[in-house]
């Protein structure tokens, strides 16, 4: 409640009063004040218009779609902060989210076949937590590896058992499961359908809404050029209307 | 499960990225719509959307949870904006719409509106942002609060730096200004008439909810 009481004229109160935030006693002393000042009254009614009109304005359609796509990696020699920060349209993609988990996820599979292969059932698979597996390879890695020699994959396999003897000391988490190599393979492929299912549904949401704002802008179009071909035929009309009340005046001045 | 703004941003401190991309895809609407209605142009908008929400991740550490989360975004984002119009030094100039999304639009305003409903509101909005482009920023950003991110009045005088009663003053003349400006143009006579017409129906101020 303000200090004051209501005064003729005072626009914040009015202001106040216009978007309800005043409380239930001011608002009775403007209402009271309202029924018998036009002025405030019809100030008042200005203002509700106004907001009125202010409810035509909405913002355009925009594709946004913003995703954090990849954080600074300090393990990895990014000493700046190098998040990057893009729309998830996937056509723009230089690689579906998907394919770069594969592409990661096959060459970490890949690391640890031959490893298990190379050293016998008795040395220990790398294990690995979900996240180990799908996000640090790709922020280590390049994705797009279609063909890898056995140093690649012996170094790759290096590198991750490192990471992850790492994460183990670092993170006094749950313990890490064992797991072996079609273990993995079954959790890769898990994460593909799942991944490639999310795209397909996000590129189908897409293109209906693609389609649902085309088809209105169509319409949008087509009433404006009805209305356009509206008006000219109206105004052919009264033209024609006139021309023929000129033709009879003139026939009618001529007979007398 | 829906988490709160407040568990999302603990979770985006802890260091998982999908929870602070989960408070993107909640504002990334509001805060493109605040963009775009302060600087009135479509790209700018959108850099300066994306840019908020960088800046708000880089600086996540620093961030007590001493405000809203929302809060303090819009704040990034009106500085962020502000910055932008400096940088113009001049009026900005609200840019016409090129595509007001009507799929959108239509759903929102029911069955009840017809097309050619649609066409006279499109066409009234673009008059109204080009009038509001030509208000002094600090009022036009008050009316964008207030209509259409439904703030509080102290809620804005937080975010603009100024008291209370600067708030309401601010509404006010841009108000009046804005309903001057908007009676001198032609092509709006039939357009106000319209929308009083109808201002206890299906056209309503409230607009909070909306973007």
């Amino acid at each position: 409640m303000r200090d004051q009481p209501f005064q003729c004229g005072d626009v914040e109160a009015l202001v106040t009063y216009l978007y309800g935030e005043c409380d239930a006693q001011e608002r009775g002393l403007i209402e009271t004040h309202l029924v018998t000042c036009p002025g405030c009254a019809e100030e008042v009614e200005t203002l509700r218009g106004t907001r009125t009109l202010l409810a035509t304005w909405a913002p355009p359609a925009a594709d946004l779609g913003f995703q954090i796509t990849r954080v600074a990696d300090p393990q990895a020699g990014e000493v700046s902060s190098s998040s990057v920060l893009r729309p998830a349209r996937w056509w723009s993609k230089p690689l579906p989210a998907w394919a770069q988990v594969a592409a990661a996820a096959a060459i970490f599979a890949a690391g640890v076949g031959i490893g298990v292969s190379r050293r016998g059932p008795d040395v220990q698979p790398a294990a690995a937590t979900e996240a180990s597996v799908v996000q640090r390879p790709i922020a280590a890695i390049s994705p797009a590896a279609p063909t890898v020699s056995a140093a690649d994959l012996e170094r790759v396999e290096a590198r991750l058992r490192g990471e992850i003897a790492q994460l183990r000391t670092a993170s006094a988490v749950a313990p890490v499961a064992r797991t072996n190599s079609d273990e993995v393979l079954r959790q890769v492929k898990a994460m593909l359908a799942d991944s490639e299912r999310r795209q397909q549904q996000a590129s189908a949401v897409r293109t209906a809404q693609m389609v649902g704002q085309l088809e209105e802008q169509r319409r949008v179009d087509i009433a404006q050029m009805q209305r356009a071909v509206g008006d000219v035929q109206r105004i052919a009309g009264a033209t024609y209307q006139d021309q023929n009340r000129l033709v009879r005046l003139l026939v009618n001045s001529q007979q007398r | 499960m829906t988490w709160t703004d407040e568990e999302l941003v603990a979770r985006s401190r802890g260091g998982d990225v999908d929870s602070f991309n989960q408070l993107i895809v909640r504002w990334e609407r509001p805060i493109y719509a605040l963009a775009y209605r302060v600087i009135g142009r479509e790209e700018e908008a959108r850099d300066v959307c994306q840019e908020a929400f960088l800046r708000a991740f880089r600086a996540l550490p620093g961030f007590k949870g001493q405000a809203k989360f929302s809060s303090w975004l819009y704040r990034i984002t009106l500085n962020l904006c502000r910055d932008w119009i400096r940088r113009q030094r001049r009026t900005p100039v609200a840019q016409m719409p090129e595509d007001v999304d009507a799929v959108e639009f239509a759903s929102e305003t029911g069955p009840a509106e017809t097309i050619e409903d649609l066409v006279a509101r499109r066409e009234l909005g673009e008059v109204v942002a080009a009038a509001m482009a030509l208000l002094p920023e600090e009022q036009r950003t008050a009316i964008i609060l207030k209509e259409y991110h439904g703030m509080t009045f102290q809620e804005i005088a937080d975010l603009q730096g100024c008291p209370l009663s600067t708030v309401k003053t601010r509404l006010y003349q841009g108000l009046s200004v804005l309903r001057r400006n908007l009676a001198r143009n032609p092509a709006m006579a039939s357009g106000i008439a319209r929308a009083e017409a109808t201002r206890d129906g299906r056209l309503q101020p409230e607009l909070v909810k909306r973007v």
